[in-house]
Formats: C-alpha cells, sequence, structure tokens
C-alpha cells in the first residue's frame, strides 16, 4: 500500500509535504476518514490524495481562519511595516502601539500648525496704497519673486489653503493700562506688553480684566478700522484699505497645498508597507507549530470535506442502473451533511477567535479584576486591618 | 446519457457499485450448471440428451426474482410448478468467463431450474457495449434432468447442514475471504484508482454472537 512519503505528489500544493508532523498524521488520516464514512462495511470511493486533498485544505483553511482572526485583532499595530515577502509575522506576537492612532490625528495637528506632514510655506504680497483685493495666485510670492502656487511641493498644481495672513488686530491689552502710553504701542509690536515696568498691577476680580478687555476688543471692531481680511475665490480682501505702504510694505502669507497622501513633504516608507489585511506578512502556518487544539480541528474538518467530496462524487448520478433496477445513492445526503459539518466547525472557530481577539481578552481581564474586587469585598477582613480594593 | 458525462471510468464505478450491492449486502446467490455439449451424448434424430454432463457448478451472486409456486391440474393428477427470474451482473459473469445461454441450469434453494430464456435487461446509459445484468428466465427442471446434491442454502426444514446459510461474508474485491477463493473483481480497485481496503471483510455469522451460537455482525479482525 502507498503511503504519503512514498507517493509522488501527494497533495495538489505541497506546502506542507516535507512537514514530519503533517506526514505522520496524512497517513493515519486515511484510515480515519475512511472509518468515520464506513469502508470498513461498505467502499468509500475516495482515493487517498483525495482524502489528503481534503487534509491540505483543512489546514489551510484552518490557517486562513485563525490568520484572519488575527490580523482583524493587531491590523492597526501592523499598518505600516514592510510587507517583505509576505510571510514573517504569521507566528509572532506584536508589540502594542499608537500608530494608527497618531496617524489618523495628524491632519488634526497640522491645521492646528502643530504638526502633520506637510509643509507650510510663506509668501508675500506687495501692498499697494488704496487697493484692497489682491489674487493670492498672482500676486503671492517667494522672496525670490517666483510665485508661491508654483512651488514644487504643489505639483500637481492645486488649490492652496491660507493658514495664515499676518494682517493682526492690535492687541487689546496694549490699551489696558494707558491707550496713549507710546511704550505700549512697542510692546505691542514686540509681544511683551504686561512684562514692562510701566506696567502697573492692581489687585482685583479676574472677571473684570475680562470685561475690560471684550470692552476694548468690541471698541476697536466698531470705532476703530479694525484689521481683517477675508478670502473671497482666489481673492485676497484685506481690511483697512491700506493708506500708507511706502518702504513697500508687504503683507505675509502661510499658506498650504492640496495633501498628496502617497507623497507627503516628510519622507514616510510606512506608506509602501501594510496598508490593508491582503498584504500583511502573513505567510503559512505550520503544521509542526500548531497545538492539539488546531490539530484537532483539522482532522474534523478533513473529515468533513471528505464526506462532501464522496457526496459529490456518489450524487454525479442519482441513481445507476442495475439488473432489473435502480441503485438510488445516497451523495446528496453526503453533500449537504459534509457542508453542514464544515459549516459548523468554521463558525465554531471564527466564534471561538473573536471572543479571543485581543480587544476582548482585555475586555475579560478587565471583567475578571471586577469579579475579582466584588468577591474580595465580601471576605471578613480583621477589624484595624481592612485593605479596601477600588 | 452522453458519452461525455459517462466515461469507461463512470462504468466501472456504477459496475463496482452493482457488484458491492450483490456481493457486500444483498448476498443471494445461484449455482450455475454448465452443459457440456461436447461431452453430452446428443441424440442424433431428436438432437436432444437423456443424461447431460455439466461443468461443475458456479457459485453467483444474483438477485432472484422468486415467484410461488403454481399448481397446475391436469388429467394425469396435480402438480407444483415454480418458476424464478434471476438477474446476473454482467460484469461478473465475463470475469468469470462464463456464458449463460439457454438450455443452462441452475439451482436455487433445493430446486434445480431450466433456462429458458437468458437476455439482457438494459443498456447502461444508452451505451451499447455496457450492459447492466442477464435476466434469466427459468422454470422447474424436470425430474431426472439433473440429479446432484443441492448446494445450501435450501430449506430450513432440511436436516442438511448447509440448509441454513449462518455465515455470510463480504468480498470486497478481495480474491480471497474467509470462505475461499470468490473471483470478486472491482475495476476501479484493479486499475488502482482507488485501494483495496486494508481490513478484512466483515461477516454476518457466529463468531459476531456472544454465544457463538446465534448469527450476528462481526467486523473486528483480531482473531480472524
Amino acid at each position: 500500500m502507498s503511503s504519503f512519503s512514498n507517493t509522488f505528489r501527494p497533495t495538489p500544493f505541497g506546502f506542507f509535504d516535507e512537514d514530519q508532523t503533517y506526514i505522520r498524521e496524512a497517513d493515519a488520516m486515511v484510515t480515519f476518514v475512511k472509518r468515520k464514512l464506513g469502508d470498513d462495511i461498505l467502499s468509500v470511493e475516495l482515493t487517498k490524495k483525495q482524502i489528503w486533498a481534503c487534509f491540505e485544505e483543512s489546514f489551510l483553511e484552518y490557517g486562513r481562519i485563525v490568520l484572519e482572526a488575527h490580523g482583524k485583532s493587531q491590523l492597526t499595530n501592523l499598518l505600516g511595516i514592510p510587507t517583505g515577502s509576505l510571510k514573517g509575522a504569521e507566528e509572532l506576537h506584536p508589540r502594542q502601539n499608537l500608530e494608527f492612532a497618531l496617524r489618523a490625528a495628524e491632519p488634526y495637528a497640522g491645521e492646528a500648525g502643530v504638526g502633520g506632514s506637510y509643509k507650510v510655506i510663506s509668501g508675500s504680497i506687495d501692498l499697494e496704497k488704496g487697493r484692497q483685493d489682491y489674487d493670492i495666485y498672482e500676486e503671492l510670492k517667494h522672496s525670490d519673486g517666483s510665485l508661491l502656487v508654483s512651488s514644487s511641493l504643489n505639483s500637481p498644481r492645486t488649490k492652496m489653503k491660507i493658514m495664515e495672513v499676518m494682517h493682526f488686530s492690535p492687541q487689546a491689552a496694549y490699551r489696558f493700562f494707558d491707550t496713549t502710553s507710546a511704550i505700549n504701542y512697542l510692546n505691542n509690536e514686540f509681544s511683551f506688553e504686561s512684562f514692562t515696568p510701566e506696567t502697573v498691577f492692581y489687585v482685583l476680580p479676574v472677571f473684570e480684566d475680562i470685561l475690560r478687555a471684550g470692552q476694548m476688543d468690541i471698541s476697536n471692531r466698531v470705532r476703530r478700522s479694525n484689521t481683517s481680511w477675508q478670502l473671497v475665490g482666489g481673492n485676497l480682501r484685506i481690511f483697512p484699505i491700506p493708506t500708507d505702504v511706502s518702504n513697500g510694505k508687504k503683507l505675509y502669507v502661510k499658506v498650504m497645498f492640496n495633501p498628496d497622501p502617497l507623497n507627503p513633504h516628510v519622507e514616510d516608507g510606512t506608506i509602501y508597507g501594510v496598508s490593508n489585511l491582503s498584504n500583511v506578512p502573513f505567510g503559512q502556518l505550520r503544521y509542526s507549530k500548531i497545538n492539539e487544539i488546531g490539530k484537532q480541528w483539522c482532522r474534523q474538518y478533513a473529515a468533513a470535506l471528505s464526506k462532501e467530496l464522496l457526496g459529490l462524487i456518489r450524487s454525479k448520478f442519482s441513481s445507476v442502473p442495475i439488473p432489473d433496477g435502480d441503485l438510488t445513492l445516497n451523495g446528496s445526503d453526503l453533500v449537504s451533511q459534509g457542508r453542514e459539518d464544515q459549516n459548523n466547525l468554521r463558525d465554531k472557530m471564527v466564534e471561538l477567535l473573536d471572543t479571543l481577539s485581543y480587544g476582548n481578552l482585555l475586555k475579560a481581564e478587565a471583567e475578571s479584576a471586577e469579579a475579582i474586587k466584588t468577591v474580595l469585598r465580601s471576605v471578613p477582613i480583621p477589624l484595624g486591618k481592612a485593605i479596601v480594593m477600588g | 446519457m452522453a458519452r461525455l458525462f459517462i466515461t469507461p471510468r463512470e462504468i466501472d464505478f456504477i459496475s463496482d457499485l452493482t457488484k458491492e450491492i450483490n456481493k457486500d449486502v444483498i448476498g443471494q446467490k445461484i449455482f450455475y450448471y454448465k452443459i457440456r455439449a461436447d461431452l453430452t451424448d446428443i441424440h442424433e434424430v431428436y438432437e436432444e440428451a437423456m443424461t447431460k454432463v455439466f461443468d461443475p457448478p458456479v457459485e453467483i451472486e444474483a438477485r432472484v426474482d422468486w415467484d410461488p409456486s403454481d399448481v397446475r391440474t391436469n388429467k394425469f393428477g396435480s402438480e407444483t410448478f415454480k418458476t424464478i427470474q434471476a438477474y446476473i451482473h454482467y460484469r461478473d459473469l465475463l470475469d468469470r468467463n462464463l456464458e449463460a445461454k439457454e438450455g443452462d441450469y441452475l439451482s436455487y434453494g433445493n430446486v434445480f431450474f431450466e433456462i429458458t430464456s437468458a437476455i439482457f435487461t438494459s443498456l447502461i446509459f444508452g451505451q451499447v457495449e455496457y450492459k447492466t445484468g442477464i435476466k434469466l428466465a427459468c422454470k422447474q427442471a424436470r425430474k431426472g434432468q439433473i440429479d446432484f446434491k443441492f448446494h445450501g442454502p435450501t430449506d430450513e426444514s432440511d436436516t442438511t447442514s448447509d440448509a441454513i446459510q449462518k455465515t455470510f461474508v463480504q468480498q470486497r474485491g478481495k480474491s480471497v475471504n474467509r470462505e475461499g477463493e470468490t473471483a470478486d473483481k472491482r475495476a476501479l480497485i484493479e486499475q488502482g484508482k482507488i485501494d483495496l481496503t486494508e481490513e478484512k471483510p466483515v461477516e454476518v455469522s457466529a463468531r459476531g454472537d456472544e454465544s457463538n451460537v446465534g448469527s450476528s455482525f462481526y467486523g473486528d479482525d483480531y482473531d480472524n
């Protein structure tokens, strides 16, 4: 009788044909499957190669389910790592990290001007006396005179996003103490108001300061020509209308271009790393490296696959002619039983693995900790020696 | 059915299934007595032989349609008359190199029958070269035409040792089982498509009965 090791190409893919544990089980699988299907009494029309094919498929299916669950549980930690030859991480226990969350927060940081992967660049517009509107696509320039919108960072050319216009209202604080003090104008210009020798502090409720600052701010807006700007299409309109532009007064503007998610301004190799479940470097599991839980699942699944296969063979004809009659075969029953067995095994395995995802394990740990506290609360503690939990 | 779907391999599969039903499940059998025309003394005028010479009987698994006896009454009195139809797997005959013909005899139970017609029952999925089996229409042989000891099973009222078949042993494509040579051939096994079972053929016999007197299923092979 041929055995697995002396059969030429015993399995369709040959993934595990060199695994000694697998080889040992393969021969036993033939006996297991045939006995399960009743071959001791009536023939089971399956070849050894068919049973070995089912065995191989069962382990491949087991690997798929396990790795799918592992990927689902760990994808956020694995995103961005090198894909390599798409194997090597299947038997590893990755460290937790916050890269996924940080990456998701990055755009907000960029908008706030405190991080991100895209540069903010600045340029200036030469102001003209009495002119309020300036086309940022035609007049906003680098110091070398080139247009900001034509920057090499903006390829292909996209719309600019104004991040900041250096066109501030005078801060209300400079009028806090003396609206006419010359020193306060200087303080405002150099941003060190409230720290000058001229500053006098009074012990007053804080709301008094707040109310007064608000009052001055509204005064600036209503009574004076408040400094502000607005963007309409590509035109930047500034308020108030420039009156004194002697010495080439400029308006400085910071802009961002449309962020290309695959080509950030900061070099980022993780873009070419794992992007989804399809390229997580999960290769095949090794049969010799799985425990008895997995092995028994594979045996049962191989038996279910074999049952379906036998059913398919027998249901090629629903009945076959015999002398003076027809013989009805049980193919369709075997097919439906085999598929039902497979579905049950798969569903139970998926369900089990779902309860064992890292997230669910944490929840279980938390529940366990709560339960321990509840139990400990009812344990009598000697007087004066109580350690109160929670 | 189209030859695209029914190839010789499917025919082999069907043949093996049929043999399995006949040999490993049903277990009905007849004993076929082939006339040796070359050794029989045939009357020159009537072309009949008062005394016929037979080959040794061949045990063949068959499905037997047994009719109740017909009682005929005429001027000589009344007589009980039996007929049966035996269906034999065609390939089983080919395996044994046996040709079933009208005029041959067979025994079933404790009656000898003469074959009055031997016809093919049907084609396998319409393919003319493959027949399912042969239907042998048989009538009870007249006394004196064939006179041998009956091979059992015959009838439980008989006192012979083999009147009741106490042992039924499967064949499973093996050339020999516990009862001797089987002449059983399974095409898919012979062609190496599937393996001959490694298990010993199971049986229904006294070995399956704790008291070793009755008869029950016996599938363990530790004391074979």
